[in-house]
């Protein structure tokens, strides 16, 4: 599989670009400033076409933005992506997602994979918990999705194992190896595919931001708090988990501890009353129809009683 | 439940068809929503409901509901009331 080439801070800060410059959110660019010395465009404005170098320094959302203006305006230039937080692994992955409305539109294909990425792990420092919480949610729904795939073939399952393991032992909390085993975990689902979990953090968060404006909805959020869910509801309706995870020695109870401690009871009850009005929605996801296990329509019971607690 | 009736309901549900929309004689280019990932969901759950993993190649081969109850009763999965 093709991969971006990996670069340090250093190598960037250092590198003689002939005519680049930087992509990144306001609260970031005095840390950007300080380091690097190109110029500077917002996420509000849009970056001049004949750059080759475009260095988009930003989560997920405008990592994959830049994915998307390169493919449609200028795609011979070099994108260098730098991830503010962990979570999506858009710096490492063929994939771009944009949001539409209350819709997403998923894209796929070699020209939307980065050439470099950098990890730069002061960039996470200062978050709020909660949305570092949510990205370690996002990374392991990735993680576990992807490996448990029925589309997942034994090399991206061995990977995936391995990044699992390493999940286990890192509490979730501000750590630069999150930034590593994001970038390894999403590349890996980018060849197998998600499941439920993100079929679910697709069609609701949309309409969660519609229903709720005043509370915070995010990909990375719904994501962590449908994981210990989901995932006991694949366990309760096939042997497919622990079958998987005793061939591959990975520690479930470890992971259902850790995932466990992902789950919100505030934003799952907000959430709730629209997932069983939209559940016919999610049973048409292309995500939930690649899930580990067949997503039938009565499995909404699943969530209405609560039969993962 | 006969096998047949199993087959009938895992493929209303992979295709969300509506009442009245599945026949035994169904093919692929007859449905909108018996796409790639269809085709997956339908691997998924014939390993659950029948307990038969389908190969990719075998999944693949499927153009209709016809070829599903040939490939698993080669099988030995009967589909005989």
């Amino acid at each position: 599989m093709n991969k971006p080439e990996v670069w340090t801070l250093e190598e960037l800060a250092t590198f003689d670009f002939k005519n680049a410059a930087i992509w990144t959110l306001p609260f970031l660019r005095h840390k950007v400033e300080r380091r690097l010395s190109l110029p500077v465009i917002e996420d509000n404005e849009e970056p001049s076409g004949d750059l080759d170098t475009l260095i988009v320094i930003g989560g997920g959302v405008l990592i994959d933005r830049a994915k998307v203006w390169r493919k449609e305006n200028r795609p011979e230039m070099r994108l260098i992506a730098i991830p503010s937080i962990w979570g999506s692994g858009a710096e490492n992955s063929p994939i771009a997602i944009l949001n539409e409305g209350s819709k997403k539109r998923i894209q796929m294909g070699i020209e939307f994979l980065p050439d470099v990425r950098v990890i730069w792990a002061e960039l996470a420092e200062g978050l709020p918990a909660d949305l570092v919480k949510y990205a370690c949610g996002d990374v392991w729904a990735h993680a576990l999705e992807g490996f448990l795939s029925p589309i997942a073939n034994d090399e991206v399952r061995n990977e995936l194992a391995d990044v699992i393991k390493s999940l286990e032992d890192l509490p979730l909390e501000n750590n630069p190896r999150w930034f590593e085993l994001s970038a390894r975990a999403c590349a890996e689902q980018a060849q197998s595919s998600v499941g439920l979990v993100h079929g679910i953090a697709h069609t609701l968060e949309g309409l969660l931001k519609l229903k709720y404006p005043e509370e915070y909805f995010g990909h990375a959020q719904l994501c962590a708090v449908y994981l210990w869910p989901v995932f006991s509801l694949n366990m309760q309706h096939s042997d497919k988990v622990d079958r998987m995870f005793d061939l591959y020695k990975i520690n479930k109870g470890r992971v259902v501890e850790v995932i466990k401690q992902l789950f919100d009871e505030h934003i799952y009850d907000l959430g709730l009353p629209v997932l069983e009005e939209n559940w016919r929605l999610v049973l048409r996801e292309p995500a939930s129809r690649t899930n580990c296990v067949l997503v039938r329509p009565d499995y909404l019971s699943h969530f209405t009683l609560r039969r993962f607690k | 439940m006969s096998n047949k009736d199993k087959l009938k309901d895992l493929l209303v549900e992979v295709l969300i068809l509506e009442e009245g929309e599945f026949r035994f004689d169904l093919m692929r280019e007859d449905v909108d929503s018996w796409d790639s990932l269809a085709v997956v969901a339908l691997a998924v759950g014939v390993e659950e409901t029948f307990g038969y993993h389908m190969k990719p190649e075998e999944a693949l081969e499927i153009r209709g509901v016809r070829d599903i109850i040939d490939l698993l009763e080669s099988k030995g999965i009967s589909f005989d009331e």
